[in-house]
């Protein structure tokens, strides 16, 4: 009992003792980190004028030492970023991109090799936002050599992507069953356009889940001369629903006409998607063959078929009036519904 | 000596249970210990991490899944405009607000109509969900993505599923009327929903304290801490729950709660599911029928916790109403375990039955009873004799253990992976006042907890009513 009793103390105070030991540890560290942070909003306020002469017009910085001082570099950083998120001029985004190519590489360079998940992943999207593609090497070394997760993979790839480095097929193809859809679309989305058409061409050796992406990526960045393949994939997906539906949407964002037959199919397709599809792109082209389908789609079970529907009709001459006839003569509810609330819609726009 | 036979021998009594006391504490301890562990370097992992660059693409991506926040509203006029306020310009692409008056007493539902310009609309609502009757919907003519349902009395639950039923979208966040949202939180506790093509179907963020913070126009302007150490306590309280607790579970798919305050669900998966139980803790019950369907269906299905994404919410500053809180959490608890019984133990639930619901029965339920025991053998012991003097310091020395030190951890814990806290007297106030949990908070929330237990048994229910002060300076 005496020496249950005894140990139990005995870690109660080493429990203490390392407690209130790590509390002045992080206590410290406060003090200091709030001093650090003050300076370093002081300098921004200093440079902040300064900077955005610089990247407006070329004109030379004040704060050229600033190189020597942790904090000064720091705010010139933070404020190199914070302009880079909300300015659009190409010749400045060029001039915050040199800028960064000059000052900021050595520093980006470091932070790619911390421990810490959290500082490699601002590194990252610094290498993004400033797009500093001769840092490729040091993002391949990266690439190969941690066991990376989920979202820093991705980030790598992207950046990848977007600078079209020689193995961007070869690393997609091989060892990414563990990133989502998501990812891969956000990856595609950047690639250059002879690249996805790369992937295009050999679309039927592709796994699905990268014809699902491909189709969509299509469709995303209007590549309008695949749009056959697209349409073949429509007409020959009897079983793989997920792949129609997305080469039908990426058709709607081409912009091109599909044929009649297969349009007043996917009206009455049992998968709601389809309709959805099918009605938007009856609006898109104004169809008015399909008027009557379309009407009887406003008591469609899903809202968003519904909804498409109404939209499409209202593109019509005298959909209006259509519209109009459905909420006074209709006994569907939903019908009348969404007829009101997209009659009022149009008159918010006149 | 036949009377000898049947008189119990109290001393035994005394020591078997005073040891089984104590060999309860040490499991507890062990368990609390590891889950720290766990959430140590989960966390530690993201600090730091820009607030804005990852999410950044998702705030202009159209793959970002459109939201509609459901608000019941009960009697909340004090507070209603600025939490509203402060929705309408949340960082997100493509969302709704539905607030769903429950049928208040008080002028709730004029204020709304009144400052958000609002009127009647012939919406038809889609009853996938059965629910009290709604008396009328109406739209604001500012602000086209903000509803207002009208309907009767029914309970936060009721609410919340004619909200589901009105709303538009394949999501839904539940949040209440007087809490505040961080204006990037959407982002972040949606991220993991449309990063994992939907096999995430519920997120849950934090909540934090708001009493003591500067707040301008239903919005955190300023981190502040209460000088009133029952609140700094709570504060302390919720540090340990959500730090500690949460991320060690959701990592392993454990997680029970989906806090009420702030969470985001996949529409489709709840309706399935048959949306909220009237039921007093109604947030926890919906997740575990949820991870109940999640293995019935035996589908990949995951629900997680965020840290990042903030909702700041009103304390209650006096004893009294934090009494009242604490039984009806506790009810609620029991009233979700029993429900759910089923799982418990039971091998078909995976982690779910043979992890998570044991804990939450066995450490968070009877936790309370077993410490007050604890508490009245060390007050007989001390009576009876120096004998189990011992019995008494180990006791005080595990409560202090698995109490102050722990949730002294937590505190640092914070500090090192999130730091919210930037002022460096508010980190101070936090650990010293940390230290004396176990001296007169803990003693104090554990005899409420039985308290409710008690209650349970003989059959209350309800809410009661705090007196709102409304989360807004003006």
């Amino acid at each position: 009992m005496e020496v249950t009793f005894l140990s139990l103390f005995m870690v109660f105070v080493v429990m203490l003792f390392i407690l209130i030991s790590i509390f002045l540890y992080l206590l410290t560290k406060k003090v200091a980190n709030n001093q650090t942070r003050a300076k370093i909003n002081q300098y921004k306020e200093a440079y902040r004028l300064d900077m955005f002469q610089f990247l407006q017009a070329g004109k030379a910085v004040s704060f050229g030492n600033f190189q020597d001082d942790q904090e000064k570099f720091i705010a010139c950083k933070e404020l190199l970023q914070e302009y880079a998120n909300v300015i659009a001029s190409e010749d400045m985004k060029e001039r915050i991109n040199d800028f960064a190519k000059d000052y900021l590489t050595s520093y980006i360079q470091k932070e790619l090799k911390r421990r810490r998940w959290s500082l490699r992943m601002n590194a990252l999207y610094l290498v993004e936002e400033f797009e500093m593609a001769h840092l490729t090497n040091e993002l391949s070394r990266l690439y190969n050599k941690r066991k990376l997760g989920v979202l820093e993979k991705t980030q790598l790839l992207k950046l990848f992507a977007l600078f079209d480095h020689a193995e961007i097929m070869d690393y997609l193809k091989n060892n990414t069953d563990d990133l989502s859809e998501f990812a891969l679309m956000d990856i595609l989305s950047v690639m250059t356009e002879a690249r996805v058409e790369q992937l295009a061409d050999g679309m039927n050796d592709l796994p699905m889940r990268f014809k699902y992406i491909v189709v969509e990526v299509i469709g995303k960045k209007q590549l309008i001369e695949y749009h056959p393949l697209l349409r073949n994939l429509i007409i020959e997906s009897k079983e793989e629903i997920e792949l129609k539906i997305r080469a039908f949407k990426a058709m709607v964002l081409l912009g091109m006409k599909l044929d009649s037959d297969i349009i007043e199919e996917a009206l009455e397709s049992e998968h709601w998607q389809l309709r959805m599809m099918a009605a938007r792109l009856a609006g898109v082209h104004r169809l008015e063959v399909f008027k009557d389908k379309l009407i009887s789609l406003l008591s469609d079970s899903e809202y968003a078929v519904r909804a498409e529907a109404a939209k499409a009709i209202l593109t019509y001459k005298g959909g209006a009036k259509v519209l109009q006839r459905v909420v006074t003569e209709s006994s569907d509810p939903f019908a009348k519904d969404m007829a009101t609330e997209w009659l009022e819609k149009e008159s918010v726009f006149y | 000596m036949k009377r000898r036979a049947f008189s119990i021998n109290w001393s035994n009594v005394l020591v078997v249970g005073s040891w089984f006391i104590l060999i309860y504490m040490v499991l507890i301890i062990l368990v609390y210990g590891a889950m720290l562990l766990l959430s140590l370097f989960q966390i530690r992992k993201s600090y730091q991490l820009d607030d804005y660059e990852p999410y950044e693409d998702l705030l202009h991506s159209e793959e970002t899944k459109p939201v509609s926040i459901l608000v019941p509203a009960y009697n909340e006029s004090v507070g209603i405009n600025s939490s509203i306020r402060s929705l309408l310009s949340i960082e997100y692409p493509e969302y709704e607000i539905i607030i769903i008056n429950d049928g208040s007493k008080d002028d709730t539902l004029e204020k709304l109509i009144e400052k958000f310009k609002c009127q009647k609309i012939n919406r038809v609502i889609r009853k996938q969900i059965v629910t009290k009757q709604v008396k009328a919907v109406y739209r604001s003519t500012i602000y086209t993505n903000l509803v207002v349902i009208d309907k009767e009395n029914g309970g936060k639950a009721d609410a919340l599923n004619a909200g589901i039923n009105c709303s538009s979208y394949p999501y839904f966040c539940s949040l209440d009327g007087d809490s505040i949202i961080e204006r990037s939180a959407f982002l972040k506790v949606l991220k993991p929903i449309i990063e994992s093509d939907d096999e995430v179907i519920a997120s849950g963020g934090s909540i934090r304290i708001a009493n003591g913070c500067k707040i301008e126009n239903g919005e955190i302007v300023e981190t502040g801490l209460s000088k009133k150490p029952l609140v700094i306590m709570q504060v302390v309280e919720y540090l340990r729950a959500f730090l500690t607790g949460r991320v060690g579970l959701s990592h392993n798919n454990l997680l029970l709660i989906v806090s009420g305050a702030f969470g985001v669900f996949s529409k489709k998966w709840v309706v399935e599911a048959g949306g909220y139980a009237h039921t007093v803790g109604e947030d926890m019950e919906l997740v575990v029928r949820l991870h109940r369907l999640i293995k019935e269906k035996k589908v990949n299905k995951k629900i997680v916790y965020v840290p990042d994404p903030v909702c700041w919410t009103e304390a209650p500053e006096s004893i009294k109403f934090l009494r009242r809180q604490r039984k009806r959490w506790h009810r609620g608890l029991f009233d979700s375990l029993w429900k759910h019984r089923k799982l418990m133990f039971n091998p078909k639930y995976g982690s779910i039955g043979l992890v998570s619901m044991p804990y939450f029965f066995f450490i968070e339920f009877l936790g309370p009873l077993i410490e007050l025991i604890g508490y009245i053998l060390l007050g007989v012991s001390v009576i009876t004799g120096s004998i189990y003097i011992e019995y008494a310091i180990i006791f005080f020395l595990l409560s202090l253990i698995y109490g102050s030190i722990y949730s002294m951890a937590s505190v640092l814990l914070e500090e090192w992976s999130m730091e919210r806290y930037t002022k460096v007297r508010h980190f101070v106030a936090l650990f010293f006042v940390s230290l004396t949990e176990t001296l007169w908070y803990r003693p104090m929330t554990v005899l409420w907890r039985v308290e409710g237990m008690v209650e349970m048994l003989f059959g209350k229910k309800g809410w009661g009513e705090m007196v709102r002060k409304g989360v807004s300076n003006d």
